[in-house]
């Protein structure tokens, strides 16, 4: 499903719904009953949107499929490694392809900025080494945020995260209209109006 | 080109599709599940979607024999048609984000052996002389480039106070924003769940110095207890009554909590942070307490390209709390 559609964000709200269902009762049974600590609880909440937000994305982006890998080695959560196992399968081979042509031109592009006819050579060349240094700090830091971002280039990596922006907004919205539902029972139905 | 590939290798898509594929542009169909004009992100993305299609068609075709069409400038910024792309309906934008640096680099590229035949003609438009070579293969350096600067400029449109013409501040803003996100889905999982309504567990007890009450309530997620208990040494409710809103607001609508939180002249920062300011500077700077229990803070405090995380406090429950109690000790006057 891509990031950018409503339905996603509907989907989003589904599974999370389901996964809060899920777990709800899974605490319910435990020893513990219903008082989990209070980080326990967010936990458990964030750990239910990020999957919710995994498996509505599919296994398409490179993220989807890191993040719901984390998710199943946090926790015994079949769902994700669904997820996963299938996304795997699908789409190894063809991303070998890709990443290997990648990081073919990877290499390419350096040496080709070097080469560029700048106006004094020195100077030029300074810069640029300086910049393509900036850069590359900020496109790691920007792989240790976005998951799955370990192992691609720059190019995927912003493709990536553009992606996993639009679908964390996405997210977001779909907690929020949850949120709002469930805390603000003002009318007799216990329903707030629609999103 | 088919839709949902995903992760399928779009240069035998494009072989394969070839002849087909400029009727399909130009009626602007979509090969992916992204409905045309669904939503604005999609939107963004589309017409950029579209070039991109077209400058790999155009690279093959060029390679291949006399390709009438040529992509000049003004063909990269008419589009408003949906295209397809790899990895789930993102798009480029038509123009790179750096001219000059593209340029330059267009221009070595074309000097270099590498550069395909289908590339030259392109270059045309940038007033480059034109060779004809044979190549099928598009070349990987310049389209990577390409691609490069069509997302960054996607993302550009998708991450607010992206003004930047720089890289790296552009790189910067795409973190702060990215993190920012993680941290209000965060904050919002915080809240999930209530049960009773008004719970706002996350506003943090910075304010509350040599509050042992913080420590105290890790139990039922209603950091209400937390919140009465700490404001006591604070000079009174206001200080209580601002947390609150600003938790109920943050609940709701982020921008809304951020806008309140700067009336007051107050702002969120990663406790590291508020930690490290009120060590470092004189009290006076931190007379208004910052109420700091997440956040990236945008602007002047914020620290360029750290990749930690900033803690999450809790109202409740173990080590935030303990980082709070030490910060808002310092920051107090």
């Amino acid at each position: 499903m891509p990031a950018g559609s409503k339905k996603f964000r509907h989907a989003i709200l589904k599974n999370l719904l389901l996964g809060l269902i899920r777990k709800g009762g899974a605490a319910a049974a435990a020893s513990r009953g219903m008082m989990m600590s209070f980080h326990e609880r967010r936990s458990a909440i964030r750990h239910a949107a990020d999957a919710a937000l995994a498996t509505a994305r599919g296994a398409a982006p490179r993220w989807s499929r890191s993040l719901a890998a984390e998710l199943s080695q946090d926790r015994r959560s079949g769902r994700d490694a669904h997820l996963l196992r299938s996304a795997k399968s699908a789409a190894s081979s063809s991303e070998c392809r890709s990443q290997s042509k990648m990081t073919c031109s990877s290499k390419r592009i350096p040496r080709r900025t070097l080469r560029a006819r700048p106006k004094s050579k020195a100077t030029a060349k300074a810069a640029g080494v300086l910049a393509r240094v900036m850069v590359r700090k900020r496109a790691r830091a920007l792989r240790e945020i976005v998951p799955g971002g370990r192992g691609t280039d720059e190019c995927t990596l912003l493709g990536e995260t553009l992606d996993y922006a639009v679908s964390l907004k996405a997210q977001i919205e779909a907690m929020q209209l949850l949120l709002r539902t469930l805390q603000a029972p003002k009318n007799p139905s216990g329903k707030s109006s629609p999103y | 080109m088919q839709g949902g590939g995903g992760q399928d290798d779009f240069f035998d898509q494009m072989l394969s599709t070839l002849p087909a594929a400029w009727s399909e542009l130009g009626s602007g169909k979509s090969p992916w599940e992204l409905p045309a004009g669904a939503s604005e992100d999609s939107e963004a993305f589309d017409e950029s979607v579209l070039l991109a299609s077209r400058l790999r068609h155009h690279q093959i075709g060029g390679g291949g024999g006399d390709k009438p069409v040529m992509l000049h400038l003004s063909d990269l910024h008419g589009l408003a048609a949906a295209g397809g792309e790899d990895r789930g309906a993102t798009g480029f934008l038509p123009l790179p984000l750096f001219t000059d640096r593209a340029r330059e680099d267009m221009d070595a590229a074309f000097k270099s052996p590498n550069a395909a035949g289908g590339d030259q003609a392109l270059y045309n438009g940038f007033g480059t002389a034109g060779m004809h070579a044979a190549a099928v293969q598009p070349p990987f350096g310049q389209l990577r480039r390409e691609r490069i600067a069509e997302r960054m400029k996607a993302l550009q449109e998708l991450v607010p106070n992206a003004n930047k013409t720089d890289k790296a501040s552009m790189l910067d803003e795409i973190i702060d924003y990215v993190k920012f996100l993680q941290l209000q889905v965060k904050v919002l999982s915080m809240s999930r769940l209530g049960g009773a309504a008004g719970v706002s567990p996350l506003v943090a007890n910075m304010s509350s110095e040599g509050n042992g009450s913080a420590n105290g309530t890790s139990d039922s997620g209603d950091g209400n207890a937390a919140n009465g208990g700490s404001n006591g040494e604070n000079g009174g409710s206001s200080l209580k009554v601002t947390e609150q809103q600003v938790a109920r607001l943050m609940e709701e609508d982020m921008g809304t909590a951020m806008q309140y939180l700067q009336g007051k002249g107050l702002c969120l920062m990663p406790i590291s942070l508020a930690s490290a300011i009120s060590s470092a500077t004189s009290s006076s700077l931190l007379s208004r307490p910052s109420i700091g229990s997440m956040g990236a803070a945008r602007g002047p405090l914020h620290d360029g390209g750290s990749p930690a995380s900033p803690p999450l406090v809790n109202g409740a429950g173990g080590d935030d709390s303990r980082t709070i109690k030490d910060a808002g000790a310092g920051g107090k006057q």
